[in-house]
């Protein structure tokens, strides 16, 4: 069975079409790199996996559990489907450690204690370990989307969604970010990334999906995606965004 | 002059004091409680609740302070006991209804300045509706919204004198019995004056320390940071 299985979705808002007829299955331990213009549908697309959004029409599957379904319990599937924003991630009135304590005490009704070594634990894998008890405001860019990194995985999810986690950010500090990340990877996370950082796309994803005016345009790994494309959007957009020659 | 007034009545005086500062402390406990309520469900997507909330909000500031505290007292509590209530009662009554109006409004402006993209980041961590309003909502949207509260909490501190209309002995009416013996009203209504001046602007010094709190150990640490670096 597919990690993340989604069918035919729609997703309008009023006359505007944002995403036409999507379908894609990701697989267990996946990583997909979901690129695409500005405006194109890529953050709609991860917002309606953890049901951010609603879809218009069609079906979303994780791990066998419909998201779309009427009656689905949204809070369960989204505290085991992690997501990391551009912004705006960490609570401004809770140091590191009970941001990253929140949703295990809160949501898995974990006992403080472990919570905490669970909140330790993660911290010094992402490299935060000294940073624990400062605030989102005393942290750098790249310390705010590690410290989220590890805040979303105290979550056990089974999946994790990224959303441009590292274009706010200078390239010293992207580097941690992606990093952390590909480190993610290699424990074997499903992971969803949209992202502008092609050396990411290119090393680390075994899938790239291609958006273009709120379709899925191109579906492939990344060695033909970014060599020999099908489709002649995907070939147009490399060679006017990315200034490759294909 | 006759400042020999105040310490002469001084007692007379602090009892009065007590009641004002009883009074205000519960009101100000029951305003919060019931403003952030008020605040929350005038907030909320569902359009009959936040209608009826924005009824009240707005029935509750069209009418002067005074006409609640006479109506609570003859009509409204006698109504809903059986019998009389207290001054004290009544009037606490009047400032809570009064002052969780205004404090629903400021409450509703916090919860208005969350940037939407905390809210789906405690939506994505699983968090029902409840314990991101508690946990991560309303702590940041009051911590923006102290200085507006403050403010307001120092009119409601003052409002306590109208208390005395319907009869109730507060500081003020306490000052009002002694120069309407004595005839020496200037003395009693500048140490009266002073009296609350130091009661609000503490509480308005207090709010500013109180704001800056979550970061107290912010300059420690970058002096830390700084020392490290050089
Ligand atoms: N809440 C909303 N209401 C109306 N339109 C919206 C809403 N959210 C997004 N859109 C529109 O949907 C389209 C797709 O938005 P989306 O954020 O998914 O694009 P994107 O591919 O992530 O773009 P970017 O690379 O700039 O982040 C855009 O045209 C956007 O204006
Ligand atoms: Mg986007």
């Amino acid at each position: 069975m597919s990690m993340i299985k989604v069918e035919n979705i729609y997703k309008s808002y009023k006359n505007l079409d944002v995403l036409i007829d999507v379908s894609a299955q990701v697989e267990k331990g996946q990583i997909v790199a979901v690129i695409g213009p500005s405006g194109c549908g890529k953050s709609t697309f991860l917002r309606c996996i953890n049901g951010l959004e609603k879809v218009s029409q069609g079906r979303i599957f994780i791990d066998g559990e419909e998201v779309t379904a009427p009656n689905t319990n949204l809070n369960k599937i989204r505290s085991e489907v992690g997501i990391v924003f551009q912004q705006f991630n960490l609570f401004s009135h809770m140091s590191v450690k009970e941001n990253i304590m929140l949703a295990p005490v809160k949501v898995k009704k974990i006992p403080k204690n472990n919570a905490e070594q669970i909140a330790m634990a993660l911290l010094e894998k992402v490299g935060m370990l000294d940073h624990a008890h400062k605030y989102p405001e005393q942290l750098s860019g790249g310390q705010v989307q590690r410290v989220a990194i590890a805040r979303s995985l105290a979550m056990e999810p089974k999946i994790m969604l990224f959303d441009e986690p590292t274009s706010a950010l200078d390239p010293k500090m992207t580097n941690e970010v992606l990093d952390t990340m590909k480190q993610l990877a290699q424990d074997g996370m499903t992971m969803i990334v949209v992202t502008h950082e092609m050396s990411f796309a290119r090393e680390v994803a075994n899938k790239i999906m291609f958006f273009s005016q709120s379709r899925l345009v191109e579906e492939s790994a990344p060695d033909k995606f970014f060599n020999n494309p099908e489709s002649e959007i995907t070939r147009e957009f490399l060679r006017s965004v990315l200034k490759l020659e294909v | 002059m006759h400042w020999n007034d105040i310490f002469e009545n001084f007692d007379f005086l602090m009892s009065g004091l007590v009641v004002t500062i009883q009074l205000a402390l519960l009101a100000i406990i029951g305003s919060l409680l019931c403003g952030i309520v008020f605040g929350v469900l005038r907030h909320s997507k569902i359009p009959v609740i936040s209608f009826l909330a924005g009824a009240y909000i707005e029935f509750t500031r069209s009418i002067p302070l005074i006409l609640f505290i006479v109506f609570i007292h003859f009509g409204f509590m006698p109504l809903i006991l059986g019998e009389a209530s207290s001054f004290f009662q009544s009037a606490c009554v009047a400032l809570i209804v009064f002052t969780s109006a205004y404090v629903a409004e400021i409450v509703r402006g916090g919860l208005n300045s969350i940037d939407k993209g905390h809210i789906e980041a405690a939506k994505s961590l699983g968090l029902n509706w409840f314990d991101r309003m508690i946990y991560v909502i309303l702590p940041i949207a009051l911590t923006r919204m102290t200085p507006a509260l403050v403010s307001q909490f120092i009119s409601l501190i003052k409002d306590t004198s109208l208390a005395s209309t319907i009869g109730l002995i507060e500081f003020t009416r306490s000052g009002e019995i002694i120069y309407e013996r004595t005839y020496h009203e200037l003395e009693i209504l500048i140490f009266i004056a002073l009296t609350y001046f130091a009661i609000c602007y503490s509480l308005s010094s207090l709010s500013k320390k109180l704001e800056s709190k979550p970061y107290i150990n912010k300059d420690s640490e970058n002096l830390k940071q700084l020392k490290e670096l050089a």
